[in-house]
């Protein structure tokens, strides 16, 4: 999938190490938190990419910026970190690229540090800097520290530092043309002194050897001389008391009553239910008319390539195998892409990191971390981001706890089934109707937390590792920001996602079309059904020549096969066909369904495809749509791990097929097992 | 004379880490974030996750974490 680097990038920065001839590489570094990606997003004018560390799938962003001197040079954003001893594999890459210990080694470092919290960000810096690489340092939020009095003098800092230190607004733009010139010249000229030596823990400096220890006597504390952490943050703290021209100290007891209202153990979880109520269906309420545009357009596209394109396998090919299939995944863009830009603005805000406070506890019990809740949540879109988002986890085992239940969250694929069924259960109640969506998310999420303590007590022993979470400071979101990150989320799902979907579809399209049948087979065929093909329409019998068609290709054949296995289901092989053609998106189930029961290729409207599935009949005249088959369908559809893309990307961030194979038999078995024990008390019931 | 006892049971708004017994990673990870040996911390939540302030930043640390901090407390 996306392991490899985008070609347009490896002029630049490519596997081999290779770069742009001129363009010399400057990694940014900093904090997590202290606006690295709005500085980035600033000088790349949003020109950026987004791809791996060679050989891994962690995310680095790559962008071109033009210097003043109109030189050109490849911006590196890493991971935010708060220590080069790096204590998760995401850490360790960007460690390794900063320290040169990778295949490509950066010309320069761009550190970011934060003005209105300076102490906290120096001591990453510190790390940095005693590498000796030409340094430009950015302090980051220098409006927003003026506005609370923090007076910074960058001449200090800069002296301390042995580096140009430039003032720096993200949101205002202040301080931006300085920035690139300084990093030209520290890029053209000879190698800045070193002022701060040492730095491993192994050799930690000395402070007669440290010219930048600023360790007064009545700091230092016996054994932490030693210790370079206590040495560094020491230094942070005397360097940024030193800096900041008033000294005052900003009061933040303000965030300090936030904090305690949003962790409190009552209001806090009621806070958290509120705003992820609130955030979801804002989700669905500003998805809900994109959406239809994108169905209304595709439909539209493949009407007009139809026109375009002589009757046959090809316009088949094109029509219903690419722009049905990968046009049935992209219509949940606006989903995935709102429910990324909501939770950017979360997480800028400084909220999420408190619910993830919030949630700890209880999702501990089950098994999984509190930092597995961002991708739990994120899963409501889709999974595939959401399994790429479980790269926050450190410890493996959690990772792998997380990565195995995901799939069980309702994502946006699974929408147009409950759709479905909702419409046959309850087509005048749609009070009814919101209560069977609703225990359709509750049913996932059940399953989910029961399965996490399930592996907890079995393939995935241990506690999840205990948390151990930086709180951002409150912030007000940047729009602009979050628009980014949702565009490139969207973005990576389609070119993930849309290049296996496009390959699946086609599959499918062969199965469901090859082999083929011939007129005289099919006249055969109706005669022996005693249907009347010449009473029928036009229109009528398209669609009764399709499901034949469907029923003699592969995929029906294989249906045929399979029907007895989902028989205690209650499903009708034809319903089988559905499962076994959204194998790889479930999705699918409905278009099969609305070709094999129907009189028409595609439905006109949903409705028109409810009517069809409600007068279905088995061959003895009974409804083939009872209660408990529709309870039994979604049940399976709540449960069943029906999306290749998903097991492709689990395969990718577990490195191992085992685990994706696992991930699917154990889903289908459950799926099984829960449509059985639904379909058989419904019926023994009604 | 002093006397240790660890974060979860420490009594009080603040206070001086002794040392931390904790498996490598997570101690480095603590220590990175300014929780070590001689840091000066400030509570400002108590319970499971305790939230602590040092270093200018707020760290939320699981109960299991905060056994194995221990604080130097002053005998009377």
């Amino acid at each position: 999938m996306s392991t490899s680097v985008d070609s347009t990038e490896s002029d630049h920065l490519g596997t081999s190490g290779q770069k742009k001839s001129g363009d010399k590489v400057v990694a940014m570094l900093g904090n997590p938190n202290v606006g690295k990606t709005s500085i980035f997003n600033r000088l790349t004018n949003l020109l950026a990419k987004t791809s791996n560390f060679p050989g891994t799938t962690i995310d680095r962003r790559i962008g071109r910026v033009e210097l003043s001197d109109k030189k050109s040079i490849t911006l590196v954003d890493l991971p935010g970190m708060y220590s080069l001893e790096a204590t998760s594999p995401e850490e360790e890459v960007a460690r390794d690229f900063v320290l040169g210990q990778s295949d490509e080694a950066p010309d320069a470092v761009l550190i970011v540090v934060d003005a209105t919290n300076l102490q906290r960000t120096l001591f990453v810096a510190r790390q940095a800097l005693q590498q000796s690489r030409p340094t430009v340092v950015a302090v980051n939020f220098i409006e927003a520290a003026r506005r609370r009095g923090i007076e910074i003098d960058l001449n200090i800092l800069s002296r301390k530092l042995g580096c140009p230190v430039v003032g720096v607004s993200a949101r205002t733009g202040e301080g931006f043309d300085r920035l690139k010139s300084q990093l030209a010249i520290v890029l053209a000229g000879p190698a800045l002194p070193l002022l701060i030596q040492g730095g491993s823990p192994e050799c930690p400096p000395t402070p007669a050897e440290n010219v930048l220890t600023v360790i007064s006597d009545d700091e230092s504390c016996g054994s932490c001389r030693v210790c370079p952490f206590a040495d560094g943050h020491l230094w942070a703290a005397a360097l940024a008391r030193e800096s900041i021209r008033d000294g005052s100290v900003v009061s933040d007891e303000t965030a300090d009553r936030v904090d305690q209202f949003l962790t409190h153990r009552f209001i806090g979880p009621v806070v958290f239910a509120i705003v992820m109520v609130l955030a979801f269906s804002l989700v669905f309420s500003f998805a809900q008319v994109p959406m239809e545009w994108l169905d209304n357009g595709f439909g539209m596209l493949a009407t007009w390539v139809s026109r375009f394109l002589p009757e046959g396998d090809f316009q088949s090919l094109v029509v219903d195998g690419i722009i049905g299939g990968v046009g049935g995944v992209m219509v949940f863009l606006p989903q995935i892409f709102i429910l990324f830009f909501m939770l950017a603005i979360l997480e800028d805000s400084g909220y999420l990191a408190r619910a993830v406070v919030v949630v700890d506890r209880w999702m501990r019990r089950v098994g999984l971390p509190g930092q597995a809740f961002v991708p739990l949540l994120a899963a409501h879109a889709c999974a595939i981001p959401a399994i790429m988002a479980t790269k926050v986890i450190e410890n493996r085992r959690d990772r792998l706890a997380a990565i195995m239940v995901i799939p069980l969250m309702t994502c946006s694929a699974r929408l147009p089934v409950y759709t479905m069924i909702a419409a046959m259960l309850f087509p005048s109640n749609p009070m009814y109707a919101a209560i069977l969506f609703a225990s359709a998310y509750v049913l996932g999420m059940v399953a989910a937390f029961a399965i996490a303590f399930l592996l907890k007590l079995t393939i995935l022993p241990g506690e999840p590792s205990p948390l151990i979470l930086d709180l951002p400071p409150y912030r007000a979101p940047s729009i602009r920001n979050a628009l980014r990150y949702a565009y490139e989320r969207g973005w990576t799902f389609l070119r993930d996602a849309g290049t296996v979907i496009l390959m699946i579809s086609i599959v499918i399209w062969a199965l469901s079309t090859y082999p083929k049948l011939s007129d005289e087979r099919f006249a055969d065929e109706m005669a022996s059904r005693s249907v009347a093909v010449e009473q029928l329409s036009e229109s009528e019998l398209d669609g009764v020549r399709a499901a034949a068609d469907q029923e003699h290709a592969i995929i029906g054949r294989l249906g045929r096969v399979v029907a007895p296995v989902f028989e205690p289901l209650g499903f009708d092989w034809k319903i089988s066909v559905g499962v076994m053609t959204s194998f790889a998106a479930r999705e699918v189930v409905v278009s099969t369904l609305s070709i094999l029961y129907g009189l028409g290729p595609e439905p006109e409207e949903e409705s028109s495809l409810q009517n069809r599935l409600q007068a279905a009949k088995y061959p003895d005249g009974s409804p083939v749509f009872t209660t408990a088959t529709c309870v039994s369908l979604l049940v399976f559809f709540v449960l069943a791990m029906q999306c290749l893309p998903t097991q492709a990307v689990t395969k990718k961030e577990t490195g191992s097929w085992k685990w994706a194979a696992f991930q699917f038999v154990y889903m289908t078995m459950l799926a099984y097992a829960a449509a059985f024990v639904a379909y058989q008390t419904i019926s023994l019931v009604s | 004379m002093f006397s240790e006892i660890t974060l979860d049971h420490f009594i009080g708004t603040a206070g001086e880490i002794a040392r931390l017994d904790l498996p490598e990673a997570c101690a480095i990870r603590l220590k990175s974030l300014g929780l070590f040996e001689g840091q000066y911390v400030q509570l400002a939540r108590s319970g499971n996750p305790m939230i602590v302030k040092a270093a200018g930043g707020k760290i939320a640390v699981a109960g299991d974490i905060a056994k194995g901090i221990y604080m130097r407390v002053a005998h009377s």
